[in-house]
């Protein structure tokens, strides 16, 4: 009786073995009978931390780029295969998570990663890998220098970092609402709030001959602002300055409607989004900042592109979501005219082709036109954004 | 520059670096919040001195720790004198000060941080984690560890019996504060990059987690806790969107089963476990 | 103008000292400090969001929303970091509130996403002049509540049996099984108590509070703590004054400075306190070995 089952048990052992060797063997790295094979490309944002809902619009709009690349033949017969992680909000998780896709997953490229402080950590990792990388939510001044190694830049993003399109927008305001005094509220524990308010405004004001008549700090997490509200309020200003981030610069223009302060609100392009109305409500009524993404630019190629996306998700699209979308759009066609395939053999030559195609791309999609330069930067049409009942409206200054 | 393997097995050792640090603290009974500050402090030193005076990695390594151990005494000096919760509280408003010191401090970056550092590879940051741990081995067996034992377990009676239990404990805090330096510096230069907000409150409370969950009763628990929840992440990556929560939910369900951690030292006449006073009944040789 | 700055540096403080009594029942009856008072907090503000954008209610309604859905936090606090841990590690309490903590952050973040979020005004009112000072009717409210809170739980702990009990707990847990306390309940109580305050707390900050996040709760905490040991561990009164004295401090930091020194300015306090006083403003007992 013993006997039997102990060979009964070993021809199970046996058949599980041959099953599963089958199953390792069909893996799923294998592509589906259409495809010729696949390349891999890097998804590094995270879901958790403060910049958290980055992230998650980051992923949902990834996710249907891909789809909608691979339901169209995928890249040259090729499926596109995103390797994608969540460094959990570490910085230590980022430093290795580059090193894992660029090592062991061999990506040609990767797209990501969520925060500025992240991306100083990934650049040089990327650069030291010979890997190209696209950011598409790190807005930080300066940090594209990281990813420079060896005469090449491998870091690129397509969101525009703050400073860059707000001053030919705000010296239109300044002159046609005749503004002479302003106040500036800024956020000390957000670098580039710090910079902005510090540096970045109160030159410009400067430059544009307007009085700093005021400024107050704020800390990012701060329950109150009362305090820094009813010091500016004393000096009337004509406008105040919200260099912050949206849901810190609402906090504080809620407290001015609150303190009763009339005074016209300014900001840069960080304060367009759906989180500074949404978080704001009716007291960023009639604020008037730059942007650089406009949801209802009236270019039909921009708008087939965003129709056919909202109607997936059954809501408008996000900054951050246009933004992601586009980067995979602009990769794949980067690497389809680049004739990438899943020959690793080659990766290194991909990788390499891929970088040099980023240099002074231009593309048109969701987010609207945007040309990438030689630093790794963007640039974006310089818009004009107000709020006016609850909704943002567009005014473009230039378009580029 | 290393690979991915290698970049995981660095950060397990600088963890277990900072578990160690901690430990040479939490061994005597006390509780630090704030040894990330030192951390913080070690990074910043070693990083400057490679970046801004061009000096070679290992003694801008060093000094960084050197720099940490004269912090770790100068806090240690008052704040030595308060017990548990106070003294969990008073070395975390150092940290909190550090963090606002540093995010201040242009010429070390202010908020923006530092970047640009390079060099941590893993044979480095394992040979120090194997002088630590050789250290530890090596306290442990003379006359030292014994005093740490009889501090932890009963320190009026330590004292009693002769033990300077304030050079004692100001040793410790020190040498923990070493141990948190040099893992910074060697952080800074595996991250290529350093801002204040990486030494804030959450890097003060991993590594007592990582201590706790490891075990207090011998080295060996710091070592196993920092190096388990660090690979924690890289393992459950198909899990990624549920990380956070099966960390959580595993530090708790830790507490509630096992609270002496996954290491317990076994010997004739062991401790009963956890920190503090002995139950009277369990003191070795006691009178019942 | 240095008037209506005091004001407002009270008001912020009456809201950390709302937190920190919270904070400090428990602490002073289990020697337990609760990393997870703030996500009590979080979860009752986020109930009063979510219950306002859903149907129209009353005011009187929010509130005792927020109360039990903080309390709920509270009592699973109890459960997952008292009741179940072994008492005799002291570090593992507070480590599991830590646990808690991140557990419920995350999961606020993953239910309501890190955007900030408006606080809806629970009471209109128009802006009022006292003399120097201008405040809106939700913000006087908040002081009258605040007030009239720290006065009921001064008759609950002096005057009632159960409030007796809890401070018989601090005092000597021993010597108050001895004399018939009983304890669980008197546990339970504490927890449920410090759970309506952070509740009705989380209520009233939405009258300062302009905005909101699921993280709201993790940078009261490190305040919170910071007041109780100002006013001294397990001091009801202690907490009360340091909430207050840190918002008035904190507010004519950022008034008459820079809000990047604002909170060096209140750790170096607490440093000082530690130093000199560390039994805190109002502690009778010296921390002793627990």
């Amino acid at each position: 009786m013993e006997r039997r089952a102990v060979i009964a048990r070993r021809w199970i052992v046996l058949m599980l073995g041959v099953v599963l060797a089958l199953g390792a063997a069909a893996g799923p790295g294998t592509a589906t009978p259409a495809f010729k094979g696949d390349i891999p490309l890097g998804v590094l944002y995270t879901k958790d931390g403060v910049w958290g809902s980055y992230g998650v619009r980051a992923f949902r709009a990834i996710d249907i780029a891909v789809q909608d690349v691979n339901a169209a033949g995928g890249i040259n017969g090729y499926r596109l295969a995103p390797k994608i992680y969540d460094n959990h909000g570490e910085l230590a998780e980022v430093a290795s998570l580059v090193r894992k896709m660029a090592l062991e997953d061999r990506v040609v490229a990767m797209v990501g990663p969520n925060s500025s402080g992240e991306a100083e950590v990934a650049f040089p990792v990327a650069a030291a890998t010979g890997v190209p990388v696209l950011a598409t939510s790190t807005a930080k001044g300066g940090i594209m220098k990281l990813g420079f190694r060896d005469g090449k830049q491998w870091a690129f993003r397509n969101v525009a970092p703050d400073d860059q399109n707000t001053a030919p927008v705000i010296a239109q305001v300044v002159k046609d609402r005749h503004i002479t005094t302003v106040a500036i509220v800024y956020d000390t524990k957000d670098a580039v709030s710090k910079y902005m308010g510090g540096i970045f405004w109160t030159g410009l004001m400067k430059k544009l001959n307007v009085t700093v008549v005021d400024v107050a700090t704020f800390a990012s997490g701060d329950p109150s602002v009362a305090a820094q509200v009813t010091k500016i309020k004393a000096d009337k200003p004509d406008a105040v300055i919200l260099a912050a981030a949206p849901g810190e610069a609402a906090k504080v223009a809620i407290e001015i409607q609150r303190q009763e302060m009339k005074t016209q609100l300014l900001g840069s392009g960080a304060l367009y989004g759906d989180e500074f109305l949404k978080a704001g409500g009716s007291a960023v009524d009639h604020t008037i900042t730059a942007a650089q993404y406009w949801r209802e630019n009236p270019n039909p190629a921009v708008q087939a592109v965003l129709k056919r996306y909202e109607a997936r998700t059954g809501a408008p699209a996000a900054l951050h979501e246009a933004y992601a979308y586009d980067a995979i759009m602009l990769l794949t066609d980067i690497m389809k005219r680049a004739g990438v395939t899943s020959d690793s053999s080659k990766l290194q030559a991909y990788r390499d082709a891929v970088r040099a195609d980023l240099v002074n791309a231009k593309w048109t999609g969701m987010s609207g036109t945007f040309t990438l330069v030689p630093n790794g930067d963007v640039i974006r049409p310089f818009l004009r954004a107000t709020i006016d009942r609850g909704r943002w409206d567009i005014q473009v200054l230039k378009v580029q | 520059m290393a690979g991915y393997f290698e970049s995981v097995a660095i950060l397990v050792g600088i963890n277990i670096l900072q578990a160690l640090g901690l430990f040479t603290v939490k061994s005597l009974g006390q509780i630090s919040l704030g040894h990330a500050g030192f951390m913080a402090v070690g990074a910043y030193t070693a990083s400057l001195l490679t970046l801004r005076a061009q000096w070679p990695l290992v003694p801008a390594v060093l000094a960084g720790g050197a720099v940490a151990g004269v912090a770790g005494a100068l806090v240690g000096l008052p704040a030595l004198r308060l017990e548990k919760l106070y003294l969990a509280t008073m070395t975390l408003a150092f940290l909190l000060i550090t963090e606002v010191f540093f995010s201040n401090f242009d010429y070390a970056g202010g908020l923006s941080g530092l970047s640009g550092m390079a060099g941590t590879r893993a044979p480095l940051v394992w040979a120090f984690v194997a002088a630590a741990a050789l250290y530890f081995w090596l306290v442990g067996r003379a006359r030292l560890g014994l005093a740490h034992d009889a501090v932890r377990q009963d320190e009026p009676v330590a004292r009693a019996m002769g033990v300077d239990t304030t050079r004692l404990k100001l040793q410790a805090f020190a040498t923990g504060a070493v141990l948190m330096g040099i893992a910074g510096g060697l952080l800074a230069h595996h991250l290529f990059y350093i801002e204040p907000g990486l030494f804030g409150f959450s890097a003060a409370v991993l590594p007592v987690i990582w201590v706790i969950f490891g075990g207090i009763t011998t080295f060996w628990g710091p070592i196993a806790g920092a190096a388990v929840l660090t690979i924690l992440p890289e393992v459950v990556q198909p899990l990624k969107d549920w990380y956070l929560f099966i960390y959580a939910a595993s530090l708790v369900a830790v507490m509630i089963v096992r609270p002496q951690g996954l290491i317990v030292r076994r010997r004739g006449t062991s401790p009963s476990g956890g920190d503090g006073a002995l139950r009277p009944a369990e003191a070795p040789g006691a009178a019942r | 103008m240095l008037a209506q700055q005091i004001f407002n540096g009270l008001l912020l403080g009456s809201t950390y000292a709302l937190f920190a009594l919270g904070l400090n029942l428990v602490l002073g009856a289990l020697n337990l400090l609760n990393f997870a008072h703030g996500e009590a907090l979080m979860v009752a503000v986020y109930a009063v969001l979510m219950l306002q954008a859903a149907a129209h209610v009353s005011g009187a309604v929010l509130v005792l929303a927020a109360m039990a859905a903080a309390a709920a936090v509270s009592m699973a606090t109890y459960l997952f970091a008292f009741r179940w841990v072994n008492k005799e590690y002291w570090m593992a309490g507070a480590l599991s509130t830590i646990g808690i903590s991140i557990f419920t952050q995350t999961l606020g973040a993953r239910l309501w996403g890190t955007d900030q979020r408006q606080v809806p005004d629970i009471i209109r009112g128009p802006a009022v002049s006292l003399g120097p000072v201008t405040a809106t009717g939700a913000q006087l409210l908040l002081v009258a509540v605040t007030v009239l809170l720290m006065v009921l739980l001064h008759l609950l702990l002096t005057r009632t049996r159960v409030g007796r009990g809890m401070r018989a707990l601090a005092e000597n847990r021993t010597t108050a099984m001895l004399m018939g306390v009983n304890v669980e309940r008197m546990i339970q109580g504490t927890f449920l108590v410090a759970g309506i305050m952070a509740g009705a707390a989380g209520v009233l900050l939405t009258s300062v509070y302009n905005t909101v996040t699921p993280f709201v709760g993790l940078n009261l905490s490190v305040k919170g703590i910071v007041a109780i040991t100002i006013g001294g561990m397990g001091n009801t009164y202690g907490a009360i004054v340091a909430g207050l004295l840190i918002g008035v401090l904190e507010t004519l930091t950022v008034a008459y400075g820079s809000a990047s020194y604002r909170d060096a300015i209140v750790f170096a306090l607490l440093v000082v306190i530690l130093m000199v006083r560390p039994q805190g403003l109002l502690g009778v007992r010296f921390p002793e070995r627990a």
